[in-house]
């Protein structure tokens, strides 16, 4: 199962990476997009926006609840990410094909030296795309679209595995479903409490 | 600080905005955010392979994400603030329909003015609690 998963992602990387220096836009756009601070910057621009977004109180309750359970679960998922990579190792595809290092990696992106598996990058912005997603419905589909192109892009460099960004995507979906529906209800409970200290002292 | 003119200026945000002119901040806000970028991206080869020269790690980012929003966002506040009490002198304010907290305040005033209201608020907080007491 897992020789027919390397097989499968080995092709579609021989295959995408055929593609690399066909179109100079293309290229371009894949750089852009494959950055380490295009879309990671431009996710947290947009959350900063949906923070301030909405007509009423209740939905500006809404859009916050849904900015600050992406914030939570991109931290916790990138715990699940570093912990993954201790245990499960394989090398990138640049690392397997090295034929593909210098006229694909190097002029797209450059070798990475962090554990592909899972794909940190895919598990950061499915994670955000997700996070909002449970409480913004709206938001958290234009979302995905920089959560989709941005670990295409690092697939278009040779960077990850397909396996790698699907591994991330799923990892960051489930973390921040945990985030909403059971780290941020039980959030209510130290928060109540130190409400309460704070209220008890000032009345004190 | 050219997004959050955007958001000011999206939301209604009038006590955070520099310019009083819808379509003049959404033009100068968005024209701000591109050059960033364009600067950030042109300045320097960002694909380096030797990432510390020219890069930042992940958490090197966040941190400085963190940071200049945090400074972008007391300039602002600071400024617009100056600006209303200098230059525009409130005679645009108008008076909101409901008690208002938080950010949300600056639809119609400015942040020191929020700031003031928040402290009066609180006074009378404690004013009523000790009367009670």
């Amino acid at each position: 199962m897992l020789e027919l998963v390397i097989q499968v992602d080995q092709s579609i990387i021989l295959w995408v990476s055929h593609l690399v220096g066909k179109s100079a836009i293309l290229d371009r756009i894949m750089i852009l997009l494959a950055s380490d601070y295009f879309i990671p910057v431009s996710i947290s621009f947009i959350l900063l926006y949906i923070w301030f977004m909405g007509r009423d109180f209740a939905e500006r309750d809404k859009n916050q609840k849904a900015t600050v359970c992406a914030a939570i679960t991109i931290g916790i998922a990138m715990g699940f990410v570093l912990i993954t990579n201790s245990i499960w190792r394989h090398p990138h595809p640049f690392q397997d094909m090295p034929q593909l290092l210098d006229p694909v990696t190097k002029y797209i992106f450059y070798p990475i030296h962090d554990p592909p598996f899972p794909s940190n990058s895919s598990c950061l912005t499915f994670a955000t795309a997700a996070g909002v997603w449970q409480f913004n419905r709206k938001w958290g589909l234009i979302l995905l679209v920089p959560a989709i192109l941005m670990p295409l892009a690092k697939v278009y460099a040779a960077v990850y595995y397909p396996s790698d960004i699907i591994g991330g995507a799923i990892l960051g979906i489930l973390t921040a479903y945990f985030t909403s529906k059971i780290f941020m209800p039980a959030l209510h409970v130290p928060v109540a409490i130190g409400v309460w200290v704070l209220r008890t002292l000032r009345v004190g | 600080m050219g997004m959050l003119q955007l958001i000011a200026t999206c939301n209604q945000l009038k006590g955070m905005l520099f310019i009083r002119n819808k379509p003049i901040t959404l033009v100068l806000s968005i024209a701000a955010i591109v050059f960033a970028f364009w600067w950030f991206f042109y300045r320097d080869s960002r694909l380096d392979t030797v990432m510390r020269r020219t890069g930042l790690e992940g958490a090197e980012q966040f941190a400085v994400f963190c940071w200049t929003t945090f400074t972008a966002l007391v300039v602002t506040l600071v400024l617009s603030s100056l600006l209303q009490m200098f230059v525009y002198r409130r005679n645009a304010r108008g008076e909101p329909e409901e008690r208002i907290e938080g950010a949300y305040q600056l639809r119609y005033m400015s942040w020191f003015e929020a700031l003031r209201e928040a402290f009066r608020r609180r006074d009378e907080s404690d004013a009523g609690t000790r009367h009670s007491g």
